[in-house]
């Protein structure tokens, strides 16, 4: 018999699972990699937490396709590798399916990424 | 390893992850009750033992472990050690 609480409780064990599994596949990533990707996906979880039902399987299907990805990238026989592949680029429809504000995020984040280090940015003690 | 340093080694990561309120920890606090976890967090406290003790902890078995009390048991009975 399946009550709204015996649902309610497997989908909390779902997401805790995949949680951890996300957790637990960042290990793998270069250190500096790793703080702002576990970051981000506790972030991403927490601000879910009370989220609209029909946005909950658009969310962990996402974080599964995430938990696929990385863990095929980060699998010995890839780092094995010469240049080992992290992530993946975004496809057009995907960036065209997002917001202006969301593309101009994302351009200023490639602007802050791939900017050169200045003598300038490296903070200087009084 | 005695039930005295388990006792402190799980303490010492809770007190160590920054969502704890350490003025209101103690074996008994019930994780989400007392000290405001919610399942997430508890997530993450579950690795830092894992991490800690060098051993994984089953999902299921996770789940049952709401205060810092149920960890200490738990490990103790992994690791065979009694009072």
């Amino acid at each position: 018999m399946a009550t709204a609480t015996s649902t309610s409780f497997t989908h909390v064990q779902r997401v805790r699972f995949l949680y951890k599994t996300i957790l637990r596949i960042h290990r793998g990533l270069p250190l500096e990699i790793k703080a702002i990707g576990d970051q981000y996906v506790k972030d991403e979880f927490k601000r879910h937490k009370k989220c609209q039902p029909h946005e909950i399987n658009p969310f962990m299907t996402a974080w599964v396709d995430y938990a696929v990805t990385l863990s095929k990238q980060l699998s010995v026989s890839q780092l094995k590798k010469k240049s080992p592949i992290l992530g993946r680029h975004l496809t057009q429809e995907e960036l065209e399916s997002f917001k202006d504000d969301q593309v101009y995020q994302l351009h200023e984040l490639m602007q802050e990424a791939t900017k050169p280090i200045l003598e300038s940015d490296i903070p200087t003690k009084l | 390893m005695s039930m005295t340093t388990i006792r402190e080694r799980v303490l010492l990561v809770l007190k160590l992850y920054d969502k704890i309120d350490v003025s209101k920890l103690t074996l008994e606090s019930h994780f989400m009750n007392d000290l405001g976890l919610d399942s997430l967090d508890h997530v993450e406290v579950v690795m830092a033992m894992e991490d800690e003790f060098g051993f994984e902890i089953p999902d299921g078995d996770a789940e049952k472990l709401l205060r810092p009390a149920d960890i200490v048991r738990y490990i103790a009975d992994k690791e065979e050690v009694y009072e």
